[in-house]
């Protein structure tokens, strides 16, 4: 029960979101009924399954807000932003009761009486009275329908019998059921869960094509189904239903309407003809995409890493033995097993739109709190990501959203009285650069004040008053833990959690932040992120007696220096003219190995300024496939984590950030690096 | 009938400096030999480093450090015993390098004793029972309570104050680390 559970508030949450989306469209042009009838499908959706899985307050609150939005596709209610505020605010309240289905939480029942009163008002018709007599003109004379329903095999697994429907069909007006049991197969091989037979019928009835096609609103994928008009103002006589009747086999469309019309034929085929362009022809015999659980993914990707893992070593093997056609052969092997691994990172890459739609949500509200005038304009948001990664973004860059909205956009006459216009926007844009996704974060508002950034740095004593920074450097100082530059901490921006935070979060998925802000102008946030984390390109190094890899996309540039010259853990080496910090590795690691003559000095960018750290040997690049080292180690941060080399020994992953930071803080405690310290 | 049913259980056994401990199979995945060992700097001396167990990063625990006892260099005896243990609620596969392999046992619930009393000074939370098989006493083991202390734990009791000692220690250490 518990993974049906998990399902449905699996299930329940996406449809929310869409549902979120739609109202968002539909927010811009109340009277587009497309996604008033899109609303009401995910609604209709939603009550049935939660229905299904015993979620009964969901049910009860969707089954009452459905109304409206029944009332409003048929026409006797007007879309008013009220209806829209109330619908909006209905959705947080389900995402709410599924996380809380049995609604232990008191405010929880409350909302859902209030909210319920409030969407009642609109069904029993207290504020029907404003609605304009539009459209209703009811169908009273009844038309003929041709409908084609041809149900999958699998259909009754979902739970659906096809005869109920066929009974909530004949609940419309007059019908003639036309099975088919041709595809019946015999005894031996029939399969009593599988469902053979399909049906045609004819149906007289008053109700709209909408009703009918309602009637198969949760079969749509479970089957095939046609539904034809074939003639308004018209009633199946007597003798030709009899006729039909008497056939007691499928005739298809046009044997019916040979039928029917008989001897009268030419005056109503043109007809037909117009009647056909405007029917809905549902054909949904081909599944587009499947939905897979991200355990199973997760295996997936596991074994793949194995497999590039042995491939390696295969291949490595096979250069020693050159043997020819082996040799073929393996790089045939190793030429698919790329392709495969590149096919299964793709399935697991999802779009940034599954994190904007959120925030959209976010800029519409806050804004309307904040009596701003905000407009979220998004660009590229079709760039993927690593679903891992998504999920980690979603909170820092929700943060820096906030900010950009609270103290980045200023205030309507604030923003009319500098001359600018009224309407602020925040941009969001994401694209690719080699193999790593840029996203960027900008706003048209107030910019950052570098003065007041360093004043409120000295007030909290991060640095002191005599110290020269450059512009970036000032920057940096927003991403220190306990600096707000707000005056007032508002609810929105400052829940206890700062930039630093931000800064971690992306550091925690191997990428950086970059801030550009004119005064007056606006400000900007550069997140550079890697497309994904499992896999990364790497240069290969030997300490002492193991072998490492750095991230690649770290190294700035190599030195080669004779092993004499380093001789502390943390000192000051002058490289191509310029004083740099370099960390003496081996002394930092303790090796117990004798060191090369040479050793080798790789220059990175730490925080803005050039580090370097110091190795024995460069052995190549290499391509590395990420493992975690575990539990046990997770002490050991400034490893993000281990890979198997082609001889079947492990090397160690460094995570360069947290190395940098250890060292630092390590070996000058007391004595204050460069500029800036890092406590 | 019912008094016929016999409770029994298998062990493995292996040896750590002379003793012989006993462990529960349920936790043993199986055992291996010593392959190269990458260490893993700056980690606790008791956490040898990590080895490629099929494509797997496996940690290798060194038991006789992690108990207190002295460290010596692996033998052709030397072996890793892959365990499957539950560590704050998570289930995490470790290797742990003992001796030497003894036996699998299969042991009668009646058989095994109370954990030795204080005069043998093995700690009492840590040893669940003890068998007397030929003329050797098998101390079984908690292997869960062994391992899923980040510390060394010391498996005599008159230890204990070294213990604290080291672990006031290790926890300062782990303050200083912290930004």
């Amino acid at each position: 029960m518990d993974n049906l559970q998990q399902i449905f508030v699996q299930e329940a949450t996406e449809l929310l979101s869409e549902l979120e989306e739609v109202l968002l469209t539909f927010e811009n042009d109340l009277t587009d009924a497309e996604s008033i009838e899109r609303i009401f499908r995910v609604m209709h959706t939603l009550k049935g399954s939660s229905a299904m899985f015993g979620y009964e307050k969901v049910n009860d609150f969707t089954h009452e807000l459905e109304y409206i939005y029944d009332a409003l596709r048929e026409g006797t209610l007007v879309a008013t932003e009220e209806i829209l505020e109330l619908t909006l605010e209905s959705v947080d309240h389900l995402k709410m009761l599924i996380e809380d289905p049995e609604s232990s939480d008191q405010s929880l029942l409350s909302s859902q009486v209030s909210l319920l009163e409030k969407i009642k008002q609109y069904n029993t018709g207290q504020v029907v009275a404003n609605v304009p007599e539009v459209g209703k003109a009811a169908p009273t004379s009844s038309s003929l329908y041709f409908i084609a329903f041809n149900p999958f095999k699998d259909i009754l697994k979902n739970g659906s019998n096809p005869l109920y429907l066929l009974e909530d069909l004949l609940a419309l007006g007059q019908a003639i059921v036309l099975p088919s049991f041709k595809n019946i197969p015999d005894l031996e091989t029939l399969v009593v869960t599988d469902c053979y037979t399909s049906f045609e019928v004819v149906l007289e009835t008053t109700s709209s094509l909408q009703e009918i096609e309602d009637v198969f609103l949760f079969v749509e994928d479970a089957a095939e189904i046609k539904i034809e008009l074939i003639a308004e103002d018209q009633t199946l006589e007597d003798g030709v239903a009899d006729e039909i009747q008497s056939m007691s086999r499928p005739l298809g469309l046009k044997g019916i309407l040979d039928m029917i019309n008989g001897d009268k034929a030419e005056g109503t085929e043109p007809k037909h003809q117009v009647q056909k362009s405007t029917s809905v022809s549902e054909t949904k015999n081909s599944i587009n995409s499947i939905r897979v659980s991200s355990d199973k993914l997760d295996t997936l990707m596991n074994q793949i890493s194995e497999l590039i893992t042995t491939q390696a070593r295969l291949s490595m093997m096979v250069n020693g033995l050159e043997v020819a056609e082996l040799g073929a052969i393996t790089e045939n092997m190793s030429k698919i097993s790329r392709k495969l691994r590149d096919n299964a990172f793709s399935i697991c890459l999802i779009p940034i739109d599954t994190l904007v739609i959120r925030f959209q949500r976010l800029v519409r509200d806050l804004s309307k709190e904040l009596d701003k005038n905000i407009e979220l304009v998004t660009e590229g948001t079709d760039t993927e990501l690593d679903k891992s990664i998504i999920e980690k973004l979603s909170d820092p860059l929700l943060h820096l959203m906030r900010n950009c909205i609270d103290h980045g956009i200023e205030h309507k006459d604030v923003r009319t009285r500098q001359g600018k216009e009224e309407k602020g926007t925040i941009r969001i844009e994401a694209y690719n650069s080699g193999t790593n996704v840029i996203i960027k974060l900008s706003d048209d508002g107030a910019g950052i004040d570098l003065d007041k950034v360093r004043q409120r740095a000295i007030d909290k004593q991060i640095i002191t008053e005599d110290v020269e920074l450059t512009e970036q450097e000032i920057y940096q100082l927003l991403f220190k833990p306990g600096f707000s530059t707000a005056v007032e901490l508002s609810d929105i921006s400052g829940r206890g959690v700062g930039m630093d935070v931000v800064k971690r979060g992306i550091e925690d998925l191997q990428g950086d932040i970059f801030i550009a802000s004119e005064k007056g102008k606006g400000t900007s946030f550069t997140i550079r992120l890697p497309l994904t984390l499992s896999i990364i390109d790497g240069l290969l190094v030997e300490i002492g007696e193991n072998t490492y890899v750095i991230p690649l996309h770290m190294v700035d540039k190599c030195y080669e220096v004779p092993a004499t010259l380093l001789t502390d853990v943390h000192q000051h080496l002058v490289l191509d003219g310029k004083r740099m910090s370099v960390f003496h590795l081996r002394e930092a690691l303790q090796c117990s190995k004798p060191s090369p003559k040479m050793n080798q000095i790789i220059k990175m960018k730490f925080m803005e300024e050039e580090v370097g750290i110091s190795i024995d040997t460069i052995i190549g690049e290499h391509q590395v496939v990420l493992k975690p080292l575990g539990h046990m180690y997770r002490d050991q941060e400034q490893f993000s984590g281990a890979t198997i080399l082609g001889d079947g020994t492990v090397a160690l992953v460094f995570d360069i950030n947290k190395l940098l930071k250890k060292l630092i803080n390590e070996s000058s405690n007391n004595v204050s690096y460069g500029k800036l310290s890092y406590q | 009938m019912e008094s016929s049913v016999i409770n029994s259980q298998s062990y493995l056994t292996f040896k750590l400096d002379n003793e012989i401990f006993g462990s529960s199979v349920n936790r043993v995945l199986e055992i291996i030999e010593v392959p190269k060992i990458t260490r893993v700097p700056q980690a606790p001396e008791f956490m040898r480093g990590v080895i490629n167990l099929r494509g797997r990063v496996l940690p290798v625990i060194d038991t006789r450090i992690k108990f207190g006892m002295s460290g010596i260099e692996d033998t052709v005896d030397t072996c890793i015993v892959v365990l499957n243990v539950e560590v704050d609620n998570q289930e995490i596969v470790l290797g742990a390098l003992v001796d030497a392999i003894e036996a699998v046992l299969d042991i009668e619930d009646h058989e095994i004793q109370d954990p030795p009393a204080f005069q043998s000074g093995y700690r009492s939370d840590l040893i669940t029972g003890m068998v007397k098989r030929d003329d050797n006493f098998i101390l079984m083991l908690d292997m869960e309570k062994v391992f899923s202390s980040q510390e060394i734990t010391m498996l005599k009791e008159s230890e204990s104050a070294k213990v604290e000692a080291e672990r006031s220690k290790s926890n300062k250490k782990n303050n200083q680390d912290e930004d």
